[in-house]
């Protein structure tokens, strides 16, 4: 415990400071003239000698900062309302531990250390008396050290994001870099973690959230309760791109505001395909199946029929294994090539069911065909005729990687729905008024 | 990272008068572009149509084919010669009178009358049934639209599947931007006569004044208020009804989004209807 907390009668169990009532203030402040008058003192001397007498801490002289953007550094013995939004443990080598994270109001936010014992969740609002206020590592941070005071207070006025007053945007509206965002989404899936984040196990919680204009992967960097399937409003966050994805970043001080559950459509309907195009894909804002329309513009050798290795499952290239050598291989189908949508290329991966599906044969029957006509190259033919130049619709899982986008196709329709066009195009009509 | 670049689904008119844009790549390679009438920046381009001619103008030593194809809008000629040795083994295959769709590079020569003359390096040629044509067809009049909606500045589209690389502003000025919009109609005409001609027809006699028993004319935008008001309560959640909502549902019914943002405006100023907060509406 700090010294100063030691002194501090008037904490609570939790190990919070209470403020004085306003009664109690008017009262210190008639026994502080009296004595003065009485003993012929100066105010301050009565002063101390009656929060002594009453054993009370007294408080040091702070100027009261009215809101978080008006702190710069090198200020002292400030006071100041604020929201605390993210609180992290850190330990250092000696054994000891400090706190920092963010604190905030509505106009703005900015870090802090905490030298002493910090006990507070995300999100209580506190008056944080006695702090100064310091530029380290080119940023400005508040110090909270054994002469602060943090207390926790009841009034959330002006401490709330000040974005929770406008209307928020859709999932497609995010983009990456966005900041202080501002989403109702349903949560379609969300699951806790234990990471590896710079040599320090962390406990986070990942997930998908969806509306009626898309999906998102979030990553919420310390515990919170999330309701799988519930709706939310959820205010304050960034996106970054992860692995190719775009990902909502969010802490424990961010806002999940509980809304109805029929606010958006059930996880069925928003985990259906979504529509979209490469050229969205290649933002990286997907996180399950896509539908896309578009053709094969050309099929790769070596699709078709080939054999894997029965051990590794890998490939065999005139009966060799890359690493199990000469071997037994088992018959496979399959087929890569590219696809092509008109806004962007991407590679495209079937497997098996693919091309039975695509063929009307299962793999025995393909297996005598070529067996019989010596030809492996047939099955290539075939399907370059039922693909190349049509128009097909897939629904297919994207990997985004330093070489484009992927698609691991799970279904292939012939065709597309002209009726859909249609509504597109009426929707669009204005451009040839 | 070097990407392949697309095959834009076009219609033919739209890619025969493109302008020719030659960039140098980041490997200092020189590359040609073609600004099509709608924007299109393109490198490669898919083409549907009937195929017209298949005329053998080679030699035994030399074969050549020279094809031409057309839609809706205009036809276009290219050869397969030994260079697409792929393609030219399949010539035979290919029947005149018959649906295609043909992929690839845009490219251009110039006449012996000394004019540019804009065509194709095919990379694949396929019969296709009636259906598929039109399909690649109306991608490629969806795809023209969206590019048109992108240059207007209408800001974003009405749905993200409908998104296109950015559209560059073509050369050609007034001109060009009749004749896009021609094309586009054109097309659609072809592909749905009964339901694209009506919302056309519609659109070409613009706000009517029809009569009214007493002789008194009758704004018809007034007719579509009542129909909005009720939209606007049937989707009111409470707090409003969210314009997203409102544009969903006017794409689901067909209905027309010009006509009804001109009925919101005109409720907003009668103050029928306001704006509890940015991007709701709520019937007073």
């Amino acid at each position: 415990m700090s010294k100063a907390q030691q002194n501090a009668p008037e904490m609570e169990p939790d190990g919070a400071l209470r403020e004085l009532t306003k009664e109690e203030l008017f009262e210190i402040k008639e026994e502080v003239h009296r004595i003065s008058e009485e003993l012929g003192i100066p105010l301050d001397e009565a002063t101390r000698m009656v929060y002594e007498e009453r054993g009370i801490h007294l408080p040091e002289r702070t100027r009261v900062v009215e809101s978080i953007s008006e702190l710069v550094p090198g200020m002292r013995n400030v006071s100041i309302r604020a929201r605390i939004i993210s609180i992290q443990k850190m330990e250092r080598k000696s054994g000891t531990s400090y706190f920092r994270g963010f604190i905030g109001d509505s106009g703005s936010e900015i870090r802090y250390t905490a030298w002493v014992q910090f006990p507070f969740e995300p999100n209580t609002p506190v008056f944080i008396q006695n702090v100064s206020v310091r530029e380290w590592n080119g940023k400005t941070e508040v110090v909270i050290n054994d002469s602060s005071f943090v207390s926790p207070i009841e009034d959330m006025e002006g401490l709330l994001p000040r974005i929770e007053e406008g209307v928020p945007s859709t999932i497609s509206e995010l983009k990456k870099d966005s900041r202080d965002v501002d989403v109702e989404a349903r949560i379609v899936e969300s699951r806790e973690v234990t990471v590896n984040s710079k040599g320090r196990q962390v406990d986070i919680v990942k997930g998908i959230i969806a509306d009626r204009t898309g999906r998102m992967s979030f990553t919420c960097w310390g515990p919170v309760n999330l309701k799988e399937g519930g709706c939310y409003r959820i205010i304050g966050g960034y996106v970054k791109e992860f692995k190719g994805q775009m990902d909502l970043n969010l802490s424990p001080g961010s806002i999940f505001r509980p809304l109805s559950e029929d606010r958006l459509p059930s996880i069925e309907e928003l985990m259906r395909p979504e529509d979209s195009r490469i050229i969205n894909l290649l933002e990286g804002k997907f996180s399950g199946p896509v539908s896309l329309r578009g053709t094969v513009l050309s099929i790769r050798n070596g699709s078709g029929l080939f054999q894997r290795c029965v051990d590794c499952g890998r490939r065999l290239n005139r009966g060799t294994c890359t690493v199990h050598g000469k071997t037994k291989g088992e018959w496979d189908l399959g087929f890569k090539g590219i696809f092509d949508d008109g806004s962007a290329t991407a590679f495209l991966k079937g497997d098996r069911m693919m091309v039975e599906a695509l063929l009307g044969s299962d793999i025995n029957e393909l297996t005598e065909e070529v067996k019989e006509s010596l030809d492996p190259e047939g099955i290539l033919g075939r399907l370059e005729d039922e693909l190349l130049g049509r128009p097909i619709k897939i629904t297919a899982d994207p990997v985004l990687d330093d070489y484009g986008i992927t698609l691991q196709v799970s279904a292939i329709e012939m065709g597309w729905e002209m009726e859909k066009f249609e509504r597109e195009i009426i929707s669009l009509m204005e451009v040839i008024v | 990272m070097k990407r392949r670049e697309p095959a834009y689904p076009m219609l033919i008119q739209d890619v025969i008068s493109s302008s020719k844009e030659e960039v140098l790549n980041d490997e200092g390679y020189q590359r040609t572009f073609f600004i099509s009438a709608t924007g299109a920046r393109m490198y490669r381009a898919v083409l549907s149509g009937i195929l017209m001619d298949k005329l053998d103008i080679g030699s035994d030593d030399s074969p050549i084919f020279r094809l031409r194809i057309a839609d809706p809008t205009g036809g276009i000629s290219f050869t397969v010669g030994r260079y697409n040795p792929d393609l030219l083994s399949r010539m035979d295959d290919l029947k005149t009178t018959y649906p295609v769709v043909v992929i690839g590079k845009v490219t251009s020569f110039v006449s012996k009358t000394g004019e540019e003359v804009i065509t194709l390096n095919p990379e694949e040629i396929r019969h296709i049934t009636k259906q598929e044509r039109s399909q690649w067809n109306i991608l490629a009049v969806r795809d023209a639209m969206s590019r048109l909606w992108m240059l207007g500045g209408r800001g974003p589209l009405p749905g993200r599947w409908m998104n296109v690389p950015r559209p560059e502003d073509p050369r050609g000025g007034e001109d060009l931007d009749e004749k896009a919009r021609e094309m586009i109609k054109d097309t659609l005409r072809f592909l749905n006569k009964s339901f694209f001609a009506r919302e056309l027809d519609r659109m070409a006699l613009g706000p009517r004044k029809p009569t009214d028993p007493h002789g008194e004319e009758v704004d018809p935008l007034e007719e579509y208020e009542n129909m909005v008001l009720d939209m606007i309560n049937e989707l009111d959640r409470g707090s409003g009804t969210r314009w997203d909502d409102l544009i969903d549902y006017i794409d689901r019914n067909r209905l027309s989004r010009n006509v009804i943002e001109e009925v919101i405006s005109n409720l907003l100023d009668k103050g029928m209807i306001y704006e509890p907060v940015l991007g709701f509406l709520k019937a007073i």
